[in-house]
């Protein structure tokens, strides 16, 4: 395994994984240990004894143990083993209980891509219309026609709102806003819905929030009045639209009819935030020869683990299958060959932040409902405050605010030299998620 | 924005036909909407204007080039060191932490820059382990912790080190806050004691009592005959604190007139009538070991003179003495320990037994003991250690001396005499259950010598053989002290497995968190070895 100690870490899932972890890579309790080109494994004797086995293709862990948490303390201990002390694990023939998982695994990949095959051929992509009208059927049209009705009745509410004036809701309690959001919910709208939810934290939030909130509402004003008139739209647009309305594609629809591209991609940086209990992480990946971005969402239900681990700061060669938009970014990978290896050579990016402005109001011109961009910025460095906000600068002297109150670490990685800075911008602020200083990649912001 | 947001507080219903529109190209687009309420065509305005704002969001003010780190002197780490080092950060492993940042200052490596969060961080919530940290953080931790309030203290430690003065030292001693200040006071004591004397006395009436206690402390350092006439003046101040630090400082000299009049007193105090040397007697006592016996008489002091008490004897006496014992144990532990065998004529082991006889004999044996520890002196280590020993019976709590005694006994105790205290101690070991090694480990000095962690692994794993279910055993306590103190020649056998039986009690239990903490440190310390060579 050519990974280092900080990038298995970064598969933990949380703090307390990375230091139990850390801690079993230590300890003697280990069994057993081993490796072959698939797969490392070990028994470790903890209150019981666990069979712990993780694939080199992808870092996946499997452990005997009963932890919800996924990678478990004891995968990422083995994984840390493997990394930090390769010896401890000599070359051996694999037990059973490692061929077995890796057969089952490798089994469960093919039926996928099989069903994923048969979609493809019984579903041409674009054909001008989208899928659910080329094959009409009489749930998707109820489903229409409610989504219709409860946009009318949000049009009704909207318009009402801003005819007695936003100065009344500051006294409004959230069931305001949830219940006008359990309506769109019901009406097959979760998309509006959770608009919805997101804008009852805004009133009284802060010195602006009339400002913030109009601009919400307008944008889903916006949205409400385009879904009226889809049919006039382009055709990658009509699935933003409809993504942003609360349709949703299933993996198997995006396999079977999003774009695909080859590439090695970097795996740059990733956040994960919680609401309401569930956790989404989102991961950007950047295609070192194409250039492409590609956003990979996943959603887990309170302390469930995420189904699938990337190490941040390595590069896998992958296929990933984008979801139909006119700005495509959302994807997931459909095919993944090899081991993860270290990002060690530059990456591709802006060489300031204006260039980076203007790539933002390009994407906002073709799909005006997006919310974070990703950003790779080279050669800029972090500005500690003065008075102000933490700044990044770019080499022109141009600055933009970072979110958030602490990047010491980043001062402390670049040291106020010029790094690459990898980050999300929100229309606002850029919040820092990784850095490159003369190559070598750092997680930053909640990075342990 | 502004005005649409103006209209849409007050609500449409209300501002009439009022035209809801921009100074922006979205206004076009507003007008080119067909006929709509004015409540919607004002949130279509918003809605474009937001989208609008986004696309066009400006740069921020331009800002010329921050200040970059100067290069490191040192080289960074190994990345295994720094593995193991940010593991020790998020949680440290019974004092390993400071061996490793010890190892690493004195291999000559920095730690690398991604674990300088943690370390200032650190160094922040442990002050004791700040002078460690300091000389790992190199210029760029330097450079770093200068440009947050948070790091002030690498500032303050990095003054204390002997290096070059600042230039701006004496502005630094005018303006700087508290710390600051007692920071550059203590770097200049180390290279003029005199100025820094002087600087002490300059400012000193204006100073608050807490700041002129510390900064007498300070003068602990280089302390002179020199310092006398200021240390003695400050025998008068207003604050109990500041006179009891000069109190102590001038006990420190026994050269200072402090010093001397503590001696006439004692001398009041104490007499001695040695046992006629003959060759008899002489032989019965070579015979049977005991140290020739001459009689102490004491006399209490009946009240306390004023000037006693501004010399520093506390007029209150320490829970469960009378006064007039507490004052005798005062006094003696101002007196250099060397005065009585000099004036007696006898040996200390003498004194000591002398004292045993005596119904004050624990008083007269703990100033002593005091005294010994303040001016450091070797000699009367081993004798004094044996009669505190000797007070310890198996069963029994609290016959011992105060910790703090022992701790300061240690201190000064020769090498060969410290050696053999940890074999004699692990000897008993062997033969009870209840032995003191348990209270003493602790207070020895760290790596453990080789033949002591021998010792003690062999009685250790006797001790396991030994186990017996529901008898707890209280020799597991000092695991946790033996994981960080044993020396590398002990690793091997301390790494040997330790078999626990099976079963669910919470004796083995127990011991199995024992062993797993001390199988554990060793092995981490053994990789920092390996990872940091020295």
């Amino acid at each position: 395994m050519e990974l280092t100690a900080e990038h298995v870490l970064t598969l933990a899932p949380d703090a307390g994984v990375a230091a139990s972890g850390k801690k079993l890579a230590n300890a003697h309790g280990w069994h057993g240990l081993g490796q072959d080109s698939e797969a490392i494994w070990g028994e470790f004797q903890g209150s019981a004894r666990y069979q712990v086995r993780a694939a080199r293709s992808d870092l996946t862990v499997r452990c005997s143990c009963p932890s919800r948490k996924f990678p478990c303390k004891h995968g990422v201990g083995l994984l840390l083993l493997a990394a930090t002390n390769p010896s401890a694990l000599p070359a051996a023939t694999a037990p059973e209980w490692v061929t077995s998982w890796l057969t089952r695994r490798a089994a469960g990949a093919e039926q996928r891509e099989a069903k994923a095959a048969t979609q493809q051929q019984s579903a041409p992509l674009d054909t001008g219309t989208t899928t659910r009208e080329a094959r009409p059927s009489k749930t998707a049209d109820r489903r229409l026609a409610r989504v219709h009705v409860g946009i009318d009745a949000l049009d009704l509410w909207l318009d009402d709102l801003i005819r007695n004036g936003l100065a009344q809701v500051a006294t409004q309690p959230i069931s305001f806003w949830e219940e006008q959001a359990a309506r769109l919910t019901d009406a097959q709208a979760p998309g509006l819905a959770g608009r919805l939810r997101r804008m009852a934290a805004l009133p009284n939030a802060s010195p602006d929030w009339p400002a913030r909130l109009l601009a919400e509402l307008g944008r889903v004003a916006l949205l409400t009045h385009a879904f009226r008139r889809v049919d006039e739209l382009d055709p990658p647009l009509r699935e933003d639209l409809r993504g942003a309305i609360g349709w949703a594609l299933t993996q198997q629809e995006v396999l079977s009819r999003g774009e695909r591209v080859d590439d090695n991609w970097a795996i740059l940086g990733q956040r994960v935030s919680t609401e309401d209990r569930l956790r989404t992480q989102c991961t950007w990946l950047l295609g070192t020869t194409t250039g492409r971005f590609g956003m990979i969402l996943q959603f887990a239900h309170g302390s469930r683990a995420f189904e699938q681990q990337f190490a941040l700061g390595t590069t896998i060669s992958a296929t990933l299958a984008y979801w139909p938009s006119a700005w495509p970014l959302r994807a997931i990978i459909a095919e993944q060959t090899g081991e993860p290896t270290p990002l060690r050579a530059a990456i591709a990016g802006h060489r300031s932040l204006a260039a980076l402005l203007d790539h933002v109001a390009d994407a906002t011109a073709r799909q005006p409902w997006l919310d974070r961009f990703p950003a790779v910025v080279k050669e800029v460095s972090f500005v500690a405050p003065s008075g102000g906000p933490w700044l990044v600068r770019d080499n022109h002297g141009a600055t933009l605010p970072l979110s958030g109150d602490d990047h010491w670490h980043a001062l402390a990685v670049a040291g106020g030299g010029p790094c690459d800075l990898i980050g999300e911008w929100d229309g606002a602020t850029l919040s820092p998620l990784a850095t490159l200083v003369a190559d070598n990649y750092y997680v930053l912001g909640g990075g342990y | 924005m502004e005005r649409l947001v103006d209209i849409a507080l007050i609500g449409t219903g209300r501002t009439g036909d009022r035209q809801a529109a921009t100074d922006t190209p979205t206004a076009a687009l507003v007008a080119a909407l067909p006929d709509l309420t004015s409540a919607r065509k004002l949130l279509l305005a918003a809605g474009a204007q937001a989208i609008y704002t986004l696309a066009g969001q400006p740069l921020g003010p331009t800002h010329s080039p921050a200040a970059m780190a100067p290069p490191d002197r040192q080289p960074a780490c190994s990345s295994g060191a720094a593995y193991l080092l940010d593991q020790l950060f998020t949680r440290d492993e019974g004092g390993v932490l400071a061996e490793a940042l010890t190892r690493l200052q004195r291999a000559g490596f920095r730690l690398p820059h991604r674990l300088l969060v943690a370390a200032l961080e650190t160094g922040k919530r442990q002050t004791e382990l700040r002078s460690l940290l300091a000389p790992t953080l190199d210029q760029r931790g330097r450079w770093l912790a200068a440009q947050n309030r948070d790091w002030q203290w690498v500032a303050e430690v990095s003054m204390a080190d002997p290096g070059d003065l600042p230039v701006d030292a004496e502005a630094r001693w005018q303006e700087g806050t508290a710390a600051q200040r007692l920071a550059i006071l203590r770097r200049l004591r180390v290279h003029d004691p005199a100025t820094a004397r002087d600087w002490v006395a300059a400012s000193w009436k204006g100073e608050k009592a807490d700041f002129r206690a510390q900064a007498l402390g300070i003068l602990a350092t280089a302390l002179s005959l020199d310092d006398e006439p200021f240390l003695e003046a400050a025998l008068d101040d207003r604050s109990q604190a500041v006179r009891s630090v000069a109190a102590e400082l001038l006990m420190q000299r026994p050269d200072s007139a402090l010093s001397t009049r503590m001696r006439g007193r004692a001398d009041t105090l104490l007499a001695y009538t040695p046992h006629k040397r003959g060759l008899f007697r002489a032989l019965t006592q070579a015979l049977s070991g005991n140290a020739a016996r001459g009689d102490l008489s004491v006399q209490l002091p009946g009240d306390l003179a004023l000037d006693w008490q501004r010399d520093g004897i506390e007029p209150k006496p320490r829970t469960g003495l009378g006064k007039g014992a507490w004052w005798l144990l005062c006094v003696l532990g101002a007196v250099p320990p060397r005065h009585w065998t000099t004036r007696f004529t006898a040996t200390p082991e003498e004194l000591i037994a002398a004292a045993t006889q005596q119904e004050w004999g624990r008083e007269i044996i703990e100033g002593w003991s005091r005294a010994a520890i303040r001016v450091r002196d070797s000699a009367w280590a081993p004798p004094l250690w044996r009669y505190w020993v000797a007070g310890h019976q198996p069963q029994q709590q609290g016959t011992i001396a105060p910790t703090e005694l022992l701790r300061g006994l240690i201190a000064i105790m020769p090498g060969d005499a410290l050696a053999q205290i940890g074999s004699d101690l692990l000897n008993e070991a062997t033969r009870t259950q209840n032995s003191l090694w348990i209270e003493v480990a602790p207070l020895l000095p760290t790596p453990w010598l080789p033949g002591w962690g021998r010792q003690y692994l062999e009685i250790s794993r006797a001790r396991l053989k030994a186990l017996r279910p529901q008898q707890y055993d209280p020799w597991i306590k000092t695991f946790d002290t033996a994981a960080h103190a044993l020396p590398v020649e002990s690793f091997p056998q301390a790494l040997q497995e330790w078999p626990i039986p099976m079963e669910q009690s919470w004796v083995a239990m127990e011991w199995r968190r024992a062993t797993d903490t001390i199988t554990r440190t060793v092995a981490l310390r053994q990789r920092l070895m390996k990872e940091i060579p020295l």
